[in-house]
């Protein structure tokens, strides 16, 4: 444990932000344990979907940080890691359900409600995530934030913390963006 | 109070959104002025608005299952996010708003970026008017709400203006820097509060800009770094610390509680190459919303996980309203325990690690160790002090087994005590803030090497910190905190009597106690009176046995003996209670001379009557001569002849004087040997 602390904080002290290697062994790092912390979870609690995002990253972060002073620029870092990772697992578990009730190998089901429940969020995120690369292309702050908000659960003024921006400019990407995409996905009149 | 210039879209959507219903369409032909390429845009964006709903709002759903369950190929999707995160941290470099060095935020200039913490950035700054000198500069980070900082500060300015101690680094001002982004999107709003006097024309909620606080330039290192890094023995760490007492009782008296003490908030530089402390940021951590307040953690989780470690149990207990002097001497507590030990009561990995109710629980409930009971729980599992921290079984056990596999090397060179590896340190160590408090027991991995930096063996760090300072300590850690310290002055005042071995007033005294700090106190006058009660004792001996040898009943003999055996007793106890050890180099010719005379009248067979006695005698007289250092003395009166009952006797005193003489014992058969050949 002593260890992985010592080597998270140096990952996330890197002074302009992680460069491809760092990235990629925060990454793992904070990946294993977004991942034991759900497996652990499942185990304790039946209804794990009930542990939510925000909880998940928090509690990854406190295990694998801790230290409350570490540089908080570094938390900017982390949680960037945390909610990449959790937007490409995600939207890799919507691909793989998709591809599975387009016959792969699977026989036909007629359309049922409890199918359509569970294929929605699958669909969303799929979408979110494409349009929010669109998003990415016309400004990527913006969608640097509403994955943090939507991934990684948190909330505007941590966000915004985590990203250095003021909370009021905040607020304006949020809103601007949560429509901008909302706009895109559903099919809005203008573009 | 509107402007022309075109404004971006996010800006006029948000402030439509801000505007009951009906004006909003209003509002975005005005602040659109003309351009309809914008203002459709915009009007789509609020029909979306419209339709959305809590779209987005909520974090994504099935997020644990996920991950939980997921079976694929995850070395590719590390590899492919990490790309994306690498990109992210270039794109984004320089776009947040860096207050660096070079700009000028009112009448300062700053020069460098000195340190960081969870509050912000200190930089080092000049300041041109009224006067010109250096400061730090401590910009708060965003998401605080800047306009209850700075009222806050402003409330308790004039306390802060009457503080004037050398221990205390002042703060000087405050103001407000406003946001950088505010200021180019928001031209309507771009004054900027430069002097600290919010405006009611600010944002709702929460205030714009950022706070920042002045303060006295201290060129330090936090007090435990410092004392490692200089291996300052305990003495001198405590002389230290009745600093940082004084300091926050100057402060208490003003009416100020600090509410962070920590060892990064109490810097320690060198001046004529002699260590001062300072403690910095008093009045700062009010101003910034105290920590532990109504919030939870799933909120603004950040801000609430203060300095667990150092937080005392009522700022646990996230009642604000009920934080008073004496959580700042709970604070001392945790300070000084980690000076003493190397490692705070609740390690802070282990509190934040716990999760949020449970850290509560524990520094609410947990009993801490004491400093000494820590030190020998590690000295005698030799673990490092990271594991087995709660003393519970199970964990201990493990701690021996990670010891086990991690062995140390032993007599390392000690020029540079430290190991490596201890996290992220600042170049200079100027205002250090980032520096990783919790991280002490990194820093001194081992028992060794905590009793390495204070200039001692572990076995003497646990015996003086045994008794006294584990009752100051504890008494400052008190749950409850009518029974700590009343004051910090008082605190430092039982140190002091801990120095010239006064009574404390932590200690529940018991006679023994009282009479053993006599004893330590008047040392010298206890070796002159000890003399005499040599003296006169040898001389009852004596008496004792010419008395003796004129009795002839067996009865009376019988009776002597016994007395003689309690008169041996007696001395054993005398000489024991001299502790000529701590005497040793000073005050021995007396004591010398004193044990001579006595071996002298051993030796002319004063006591042949009574053997047993005249063995003890020797044995005290012999291991009182090896305390201080009379080796050859020792090794006379302990080789003896006296009757066969006393060979164990004899055999242990030889076997302790072959241990200091490093001569070989003498050996059983000539022990019996001697003690037969009776004249």
């Amino acid at each position: 444990m002593n260890s992985l602390e010592h080597e998270i904080t140096r990952l996330l002290s890197a002074s302009d932000g992680p460069d491809r290697a760092t990235a990629d062994r925060l990454l793992t790092l904070v990946y294993q344990q977004l991942r034991k912390i759900a497996q652990e979870r499942m185990q304790q609690e039946r209804a794990a979907h009930t542990l939510q995002a925000t909880a998940l990253v928090h509690e990854a972060y406190l295990r694998l940080v801790g230290d409350p002073e570490a540089r908080w620029q570094g938390r900017a870092h982390f949680f960037a890691a945390a909610a990449e990772a959790m937007r490409r697992i995600l939207v890799e578990r919507a691909r793989r359900r998709s591809a599975e009730k387009h016959g792969g190998g699977c026989q036909r089901v007629e359309l049922t409600d409890s199918i359509a429940c569970e294929a929605e969020p699958a669909e969303d995120v799929v979408a979110i995530s494409e349009a929010l690369e669109r998003l990415s292309q016309e400004d990527p702050r913006k969608a640097e934030l509403v994955k943090l908000r939507y991934f990684a659960g948190l909330t505007i003024a941590e966000a915004a913390d985590a990203m250095g921006i003021s909370h009021a400019t905040a607020e304006r990407y949020w809103a601007y963006s949560r429509l901008k995409l909302y706009q895109w996905i559903h099919g809005g009149p203008s573009l | 109070m509107p402007t022309r210039e075109p404004r971006q879209t996010d800006t006029i959507l948000l402030e439509a959104l801000k505007r009951p219903p009906g004006d909003r369409e209003g509002y975005l032909r005005e602040a659109c002025a003309g351009n309809q390429n914008l203002l459709a845009q915009l009007a789509n964006l609020l029909r979306a608005y419209e339709q959305a709903g809590s779209f987005l709002e909520a974090p994504a759903a099935g997020l644990a299952e996920a991950i939980a369950s997921a079976d694929f190929d995850e070395a590719r999707l590390v590899r492919a996010a990490a790309e994306e995160v690498a990109a992210l941290a270039t794109q984004s470099e320089g776009s947040g708003p860096h207050d660096g060095p070079g700009s000028v935020i009112g009448p300062y200039k700053l020069l460098e970026r000195i340190g960081e913490g969870g509050f912000g950035t200190v930089y080092l700054a000049e300041q041109k008017e009224p006067v010109r000198r250096r400061v730090a500069v401590k910009v708060i980070k965003l998401g605080m709400d800047t306009r209850q900082v700075i009222a806050r500060f402003e409330a308790e300015r004039q306390a802060l203006a009457m503080m004037d101690h050398p221990h205390i680094a002042k703060v000087l001002d405050a103001g407000t820097i406003p946001s950088p982004t505010q200021v180019a999107d928001s031209p309507w709003r771009g004054e900027g509060q430069r002097e600290g006097t919010p405006s009611p024309s600010q944002g709702e909620g929460r205030g714009e800009g950022r706070p920042y606080f002045v303060m006295e330039l201290v060129k330090g290192v936090p007090i435990t770094q410092y004392c490692d890094d200089q291996r300052v023995p305990l003495r001198e760490r405590l002389a230290l610390f009745t600093d940082v007492c004084h300091a926050v009782q100057h402060a208490h008296q003003k009416g100020i509680i600090h509410r962070d003490l920590k060892p990064s908030n109490v810097l320690v530089s060198r001046h004529d190459d002699k260590p001062v402390v300072k403690v910095i940021d008093f009045g700062i951590v009010k101003a910034t919303g105290g920590r532990l307040t109504e919030k939870t953690i799933h909120t603004e989780w950040r801000q609430l996980i203060g300095t667990p470690a150092y937080m005392s149990p009522e700022q646990a207990g996230m009642s604000d309203l009920d934080v008073d002097t004496r959580s700042d001497i709970y604070s001392l507590g945790v300070l000084l325990y980690e000076l003493l030990t190397g490692t705070p009561p609740f390690d802070a990995q282990e509190l934040l690690s716990a999760g949020f109710d449970e850290m509560r629980r524990i520094i609410r409930e947990v009993e801490p160790p004491k400093p000494s009971t820590r030190l020998s729980s590690l000295l005698t599992a030799g673990i490092p002090p990271r594991a087995g921290r709660r003393g519970d079984k199970g964990s201990r056990d493990q701690g021996i087994k990670g010891a086990r596999s991690e062995p140390r090397p032993e007599g390392r060179g000690d020029s540079e005590p430290r190991p490596s590896g201890s996290g992220p340190r600042p170049a200079d160590g100027t205002h250090a803030q980032p520096l990783p408090y919790g991280r002490g027991s990194d820093r001194a991995s081992s028992v060794l090497d905590i009793a390495r930096m204070r200039r001692t063996d572990p076995q003497s760090l646990a015996r003086s910190l045994r008794g006294d300072l584990d009752w100051i300590v504890m008494k400052c850690l008190e749950k409850d905190r009518t029974r700590r310290y009343e004051t910090a002055n008082a605190l430092a005042v039982d140190i002091q009597r801990h120095l010239v071995h006064d009574p404390i007033a932590a200690r529940p005294p018991s006679r023994q106690y009282r009479l053993r700090k006599m004893l330590r106190r008047y040392r010298g006058s206890v070796a002159v009176a000890a003399a005499f009660v040599i003296l006169l004792g040898s001389g009852m001996i004596a008496s004792t046995v010419l008395w003796q040898r004129a009795a002839r009943e067996a009865r009376e003999t019988e009776r002597q003996r016994a007395s003689a055996e309690q008169i041996a007793t007696f001395m054993e106890q005398t000489l024991a209670s001299v502790a000529p050890s701590v005497a040793r180099g000073r005050d021995t010719m007396l004591l010398r001379e004193v044990l001579n005379s006595a071996a002298e009248r051993i030796r002319a067979s004063e006591l042949r009557a009574a053997p047993d006695a005249e063995v003890r005698l020797r044995f005290t007289i012999g291991d009182t001569y090896r305390q201080i250092g009379a080796f050859s003395e020792a090794h006379g009166i302990l080789r003896v002849r006296v009757s066969a009952i006393a060979v164990w006797r004899l055999r242990r005193a030889s076997r302790t004087y072959a241990e200091c003489s490093g001569r070989p014992p003498i050996g059983r058969g000539a022990l019996r040997r001697s003690t037969r050949q009776v004249p």
